[in-house]
């Protein structure tokens, strides 16, 4: 996008995609901490979409927001794991809101926050909502203004896998009936203070992280420009930007009432720094971060619908009919293993990279240094040179007649010799 | 500086060897108590004695100090001095020495031979590193061999003669041919005297004109013949693929203290030798051999990364990993800037402790279990936590992790190598990969996992002795990680003027080839 395009081109085209994988890996995951594990990858997919697509400050923004809903989640499913003795297996929790209510509020927090619930289209100077939803929304809509629609639907589609398997770990920890050994369900027991407290620190960034940091990582230029350090400047007219211009001339005509407010707050701002001047350089031409804003409201839309429908499926299938994930992974067994097994990823590096490394390795040990080095090299020093020693050796026999031989033959060729060359003179 | 500090460091050892020899009688405990303390309190003086040096060492001066000058036999002269090359080399040697004598106190055999071995080695290691005439250099380099053949034959494990005739024909080959450039040296130069003196071989141009030698056009002339016999004896010791096999046949073979000298100071004079002639006497030839020489290193990277990944004997493994590592050292040395020489030097220093210090973690768990096969341990760390965080660090450290000393070393020569040829330094820096997977790869089936294994059950975690041998590695491993100015400014005034003159050399050899060409 900067300085080279076809690598930022590159990395959405690769990490979109790393976003619905993961995601997808999620969804089918029993493991508790597997699940989280998943859902950060499929998190540091937005991430990079978005340094991809040219607003940096939208991707660290991200990364500022899951820092807290994500370390609130693993520490949360520390918790859980603790109180259930080492369980991990969340087949076997089940109803552990009245256990452990703490943990269990904590991380509804931080499920809310990763799966973007907020107030879509409201806006007080910043959106309303946890923090996820004002991060990863930026993200989607700054996709779509850069015109990677293949970015777009990747995410959006991510998103509703996200909320699908965020509130699939809630239902099926917290919610319905203790599933497993009794035994464990009887003891369980809510977490020391100690572990309490980082978990009430963090849900107050996983709430508040969204709203208080709009501005400096997702405002206008003015703002990003301020807080990174970079220059900025004001501009009359956005270049090259008249179609969309039509199509928000119109949006904020519907909403007259907050015109006034909104001409101000639309002013445009543009980068207009070198490399090098601030934390971060954009180009002056890179208006994506601008474009982001003014995007259809479908489009802002969007991500909010695909939480409430994960959320709706993961209801119907974990609370209302609990047999229904049973029969679905019944009927499409290969896809389910598939997913369970995270698209046979470590097997296939296994056969593409690990087995062939050792193979080289293998043929280099005991083919290279073996065979050619050593057999080359051990085969002159122990094959070759005692040849010649055992010649020499036969030569001194011991015997009289050996010796005058030699000599005999030594006389004839010093005769010869000195005959040849005249050796008289 | 009209001082004797540098003979009474190299002969320190040597003298207590005297002693050991013609006064300690018997065998008995006492006997082998008094031959290990003598040592021990030896190598600890001579360390002591070495910080005089360093301390009075004045890095910015480019020449060398501390020169010792005496007549010896035949007009020949006995001449000493360390410059900022040098310097470190002396210390590492040092340094390690106390280390390997402690880490040696549980053999009972021979210890009084044993001893004298390893006191002999050290002598003549210093020997070499701080030699300013030829023909003591080669006496020293090559009397190196003797007491190393025989630790490794006499204390070594099952196929001890195997493996002390490999590495004695090995190295003692390649050493005839630097015999034979020394003499053709001689004859040019007119002196045998490396540095600090009037006519100095530092000094001489070396003939650099093409010639034709048996129908074979001989770029860079004299001085490329030179070159390759001299990288004929350095290439194997340091060693360089497709010369390293005797390696790790030898570290197998080897006692772990026998190990540990040879990885971390031994292997060092093939690097020290590449510094001390071939790039500063024969700048034209090394010019003109670099590619192949880079090339060589690169191979060796990747191919011994490989090799190592499959191995089954710890010391093996970390054998090849070593052959690896100098590959690092030889890419940097042949890069020929600044950058590469710095690191080439810091990655042999770090390399120094680092390979010692695997050594030693595997010499720790032979001693309880009398094997080095990496399938017969797994879950260590049960057992061993003391012995698991060390090891950890080592492997870190193996692997080039930032903070350890062995990052700065590869990252400064792979900084120097991209800016050389940028194809080398991709496949070099793919052997960064390769060595983390082999390195981890040890360790989790090592230290990592549960302990399944019966005869592991009663395993004992460090002695007192054992952590008090890894603790000054520990410290200087995580020191230079962090702060690795302390042998960057020792060596970077030498360095830079070694890299001034080599470029200044360079140059007037193509200007004395474009006079020629002109004239012609």
């Amino acid at each position: 996008m900067e300085i080279a395009p076809s690598a930022t081109g590159f990395v959405v085209l690769l990490r979109a995609p790393t976003a619905l994988l993961a995601a997808t890996v999620g969804l089918v995951q029993n493991d508790i901490k597997r699940v989280i594990a998943y859902s950060t990858c499929s998190q540091l997919g937005y991430m990079f979409v978005a340094a991809g697509v040219g607003v940096y400050s939208v991707a660290m923004f991200h990364l500022l927001t899951h820092a807290f809903f994500k370390a609130m989640l693993f520490l949360g499913a520390g918790s859980v794991i603790h109180g259930m003795h080492h369980e991990q297996d969340m087949r076997n929790y089940g109803g552990l809101r009245h256990k452990l209510p703490y943990t269990f509020w904590a991380m509804m927090i931080g499920t809310l926050a990763i799966t973007g619930v907020g107030i879509p289209l409201l806006y007080l100077g910043f959106p309303v909502g946890f923090a996820g939803f004002v991060s990863k929304d930026a993200i989607i809509e700054s996709a779509f203004a850069a015109g990677q629609g293949y970015a777009f639907w990747l995410l959006v589609v991510s998103a509703l896998f996200t909320s699908f398997y965020s509130w699939r770990l809630m239902f099926l920890t917290f919610y319905g009936k203790p599933r497993g050994n009794k035994h464990t369900h009887e003891h369980a027991h809510e977490s020391p203070t100690t572990m309490l407290a980082p978990l009430a620190i963090l849900a107050v960034g996983a709430i508040f992280a969204g709203m208080v940091f709009y501005k400096p990582f997702f405002g206008n230029a003015k703002y990003v420009g301020q807080y990174f350090g970079v220059p900025y400047e004001a501009q009359e007219h956005h270049a090259g930007e008249g179609e969309d211009h039509g199509t928000e001339a119109t949006e904020a005509a519907a909403s007259k009432p907050e015109g006034g407010e909104k001409a101000k707050e639309k002013q445009h701002y543009a980068f207009a720094g070198a490399p090098g001047q601030g934390a971060i350089y954009v180009a002056p031409e890179n208006t994506t971060l601008d474009d982001a804003h003014e995007v259809p409201v479908w489009v802002k839309l969007a991500p909010f619908f695909a939480m409430l429908l994960g959320f709706a499926t993961a209801w119907l299938f974990y609370i209302h009919n609990p047999a229904l994930p049973k029969r679905l992974a019944a009927n499409q067994q290969p896809l389910y293993q598939f997913l369970l097994n995270k698209w046979y990823f470590d097997e296939v590096y296994d056969v593409v990279f690990v087995q062939p490394a050792k193979a080289i390795g293998r043929f280099f040990w005991k083919r290279g240094d073996g065979s050619v080095i050593d057999g080359t090299l051990n085969g002159i020093a122990m094959g070759i040179i005692p040849f010649f020693t055992r010649l020499a050796g036969r030569a001194q026999s011991g015997y009289i007649f050996t010796y005058a031989f030699a000599m005999v033959i030594g006389i004839a060729v010093l005769v010869t010799w000195m005959t040849m060359t005249g050796g008289a003179q | 500086m009209d001082t004797q500090l540098l003979s009474i460091i190299t002969f320190l050892p040597a003298f207590a060897a005297l002693i050991l020899a013609v006064f300690l009688r018997g065998d008995d405990e006492a006997a082998q108590r008094n031959a290990k303390w003598l040592a021990m309190i030896t190598t600890s003086v001579t360390f002591i004695v070495s910080l005089f040096v360093l301390f009075e060492f004045d890095p910015n001066d480019t020449g060398f100090q501390f020169v010792v000058e005496a007549e010896w036999l035949l007009g020949l002269k006995y001449r000493m001095g360390v410059d900022g090359i040098s310097i470190l080399f002396v210390m590492l040697t040092t340094f390690m020495m106390p280390l390997v004598i402690l880490a040696s106190w549980n053999v009972t055999a021979r210890v009084k031979e044993y001893m004298i071995a390893f006191l002999v080695l050290e002598t003549l290691m210093l020997g070499v590193f701080m030699a300013l005439d030829l023909i003591l250099f080669y006496l020293f380099f090559e009397a190196g061999l003797i007491p190393m053949f025989l630790i490794i034959g006499i204390w070594g494990g099952a196929n001890r003669i195997y493996a002390s005739f490999k590495f004695f024909l090995y190295t003692f080959l390649g050493s005839v041919l630097m015999l034979v450039a020394m003499v053709a040296m001689f004859s040019e130069a007119g002196t045998t005297c490396i540095g600090a003196c009037d006519i100095s071989l530092l000094n001489h141009n070396f003939a650099s004109e093409d010639f034709e030698v048996l129908g074979l056009h001989i770029v860079g002339g004299m001085q490329t013949l030179l070159f390759l016999a001299f990288f004929a004896s350095f290439a194997v010791k340091m060693p360089m693929w497709p010369v390293h096999t005797w390696l790790p046949d030898a570290h197998v073979q080897a006692p772990t203290a026998g190990s540990v000298v040879l990885a971390a100071i031994l292997l060092k004079m093939g690097g020290y030798g590449f510094l001390r002639f071939s790039i500063p006497m024969f700048p034209v030839g090394s010019d003109v051999l670099a590619p192949l020489v880079l090339w060589m290193s690169a191979i060796a990277i990747v191919y011994t990364s490989l090799v190592a990944l499959v191995q089954e004997d710890m010391k093996k493994l970390i054998a090849y990993s070593s052959v690896a590592h100098m590959g690092f050292v030889t890419m940097g040395i042949f890069a020929a800037n600044q950058q590469g020489i710095d690191g080439a030097i810091f990655q042999m220093i770090s390399h120094g402790f680092i390979s010692g210090a695997l050594f030693l973690c595997v010499g720790v768990i032979y001693d309880r279990m009398h094997t080095r096969e990496i399938d017969a341990y797994g879950g260590l760390v049960n057992r061993m936590p003391a012995y698991a965080l060390i090891f950890m660090l080592f492997t870190m450290a193996n692997v080039g992790l930032p903070g350890t000393s062995g990052f700065v070393g590869e990252f400064l020569t792979l900084m120097a190598i991209f800016q050389v040829d940028t194809w080398i330094a991709a496949v070099a820096t793919s052997g960064v990969i390769f060595s983390a997977a082999y390195a981890l790869w040890l360790y989790r089936r090592v230290v990592l996992g549960d302990l399944i294994k019966e005869s592991l059950r009663s395993i004992t975690d460090m002695t007192a002795r054992e952590r008090w041998t890894f603790a000054p590695l520990v410290v200087m491993t995580l020191l230079l990680g962090v702060y690795p100015a302390l042998v960057l400014d020792m060596i970077g005034p030498s360095v830079a003027a070694l890299v001034e003159n080599y470029e200044v050399a360079l140059e007037a050899a193509d200007r004395a080839l474009q006079t020629a060409d002109a004239s012609n």
